[in-house]
Parts: C-alpha cells; structure tokens; sequence
C-alpha cells in the first residue's frame, strides 16, 4: 500500500470518521432494536435515513483517512 | 418434535460456532486464514434467513444481526484493516448479535450492551495506542498510521485481549 505523507486534513478525517461511524452505527442500532421489539415494519423516516448517510458518509472519510 | 422452521434458528448459531473452531487453528498456526473463507458461512445463512423472514421474522431483527456485520466487512473490503483478527471480529460480530435468537425473548438488552462495549472497546484502544506513540517518538506520523503501529506481543498485548474476552463475556 502506498504511504502518504502526514497530513492534517486526513488526520481530521480519520477523526471524524470514528465519531459518524461510531455514533451513527449505535443510533442505527438502537433503531433497529426497538422497531424490533415493538415488532413493527422499518419506516422510511428521516429517523433511519439520517444515520444511515452519516454512516456512509463516516466511512467515505475512513476510506479518505487510511493509510 | 422440532419443526424445520424452528430448526432454521439454530443454522446461524451452530454454523458460527463450528467455523470459530478452524478460524481459531488457522489464526494461531499461521496467523492468516484463507481468503474467501466466509462465503460457505454466508452461502449457509442467506437461505436460512430467507425462511425465517417468509415465517414471520421481522425484517427490523434481520437487519439488527446484519448491520454490524455488513459494517466491518464493508471496512475489510475497503483496506481499513486486515488479517484473521479482522475476520475473527467480523465472526463475533455476527454472532453475538444472533445467538439469542428466540421468539419468546424479545426484549433483548445484551445485544446492545455487547454492541456498545465492543465500540468502547476499539475507541479506548486507540486512544491509548495514539498516547503510546506519542510518547515514543513517533509524533510525525500520521493519525492513521499512529493506529497502526503498536507493539505486538505478551506484554502489550494484554488490555486489548482483556477487553475483548470481558466484553465476549459479559455482553
């Protein structure tokens, strides 16, 4: 694998992809669990839409920030 | 008498539990596993899965057991990590989700504590790998490569390994 140079933006996307990954990973989860228990359909409310772009957009920047 | 329905829960669980016994010889013999090692493991459960949805699983559970797991195999495909530790982790994440796996035992709060323990986990192993390389010298790599570059072994190796078993235990 090519090594890059240190860089402060991949440094911030690294750190920024933790945050979204980790955050919207548990909300999606929490989610998911209690439309479970209540043994309903998943809904397409901003509820599970919203965490699921900032999930992708966490590992988008994983992907950016790697090395 | 089991009828096949119920008999389909059980594919998931037993399947984990017999692909962790060679993942766990090839990671310690040869600290590698082969390449496409999971496809018979998902090959096995897509249909298993399929019969329990058309029976009355809600699609919520199915997508529960799958998210973590569809997660860190997202992150293995793109290069964030690698190894049989990964594929080891993506395993448990599979699994410990799916193991209680019963109709009458809805209201499951082990899966999300296991959940939350093993991001905990991961974020304190990285603060502490970060300080470690601060504190040797190694202050112009880069965020990413200060993750990565830890040292390796008994000594060292120890709080990760102690939080991971407690975290399998008690979650």
């Amino acid at each position: 694998m090519k090594v890059k140079k240190p860089n402060k933006f991949f440094d911030l996307c690294t750190v920024g992809s933790i945050i979204t990954t980790f955050g919207a990973s548990m909300a999606l989860f929490i989610e998911l669990q209690f439309t479970y228990i209540n043994n309903q359909q998943i809904p397409l409310s901003p509820l599970f839409i919203i965490p699921g772009v900032i999930l992708i957009a966490g590992i988008v920047m994983m992907y950016i920030g790697r090395d | 008498m089991i009828d096949y329905v119920h008999a389909v829960t059980y594919v998931g669980v037993i399947s984990t539990l017999l692909y962790l016994i060679p993942l766990c010889y090839w990671d310690i013999k040869y600290r590698a596993v082969p390449r496409y090692i999971f496809a018979p493991l998902i090959l096995i459960n897509i249909p298993a899965l399929a019969i329990l949805y058309t029976n009355g699983l809600p699609l919520a559970y199915i997508a529960l057991s799958s998210l973590l797991t569809i997660l860190f195999l997202i992150l293995f495909y793109i290069g964030c990590y690698r190894g049989a530790d990964a594929r080891f982790l993506i395993l448990i994440s599979w699994f410990c989700v799916l193991n209680p796996l019963n109709p009458a035992d809805s209201s499951n709060i082990f899966q999300i504590i296991f959940v939350i323990m093993l991001a905990f986990t991961s974020v304190m192993w990285m603060i502490y790998v970060y300080f470690y390389n601060r504190e040797n010298g190694n202050k112009k790599l880069s965020l990413w490569q200060k993750f990565n570059s830890y040292p390796r072994g008994s000594p060292w190796m120890i709080p990760i390994a102690v939080a991971f078993i407690l975290t399998a235990v008690f979650a």
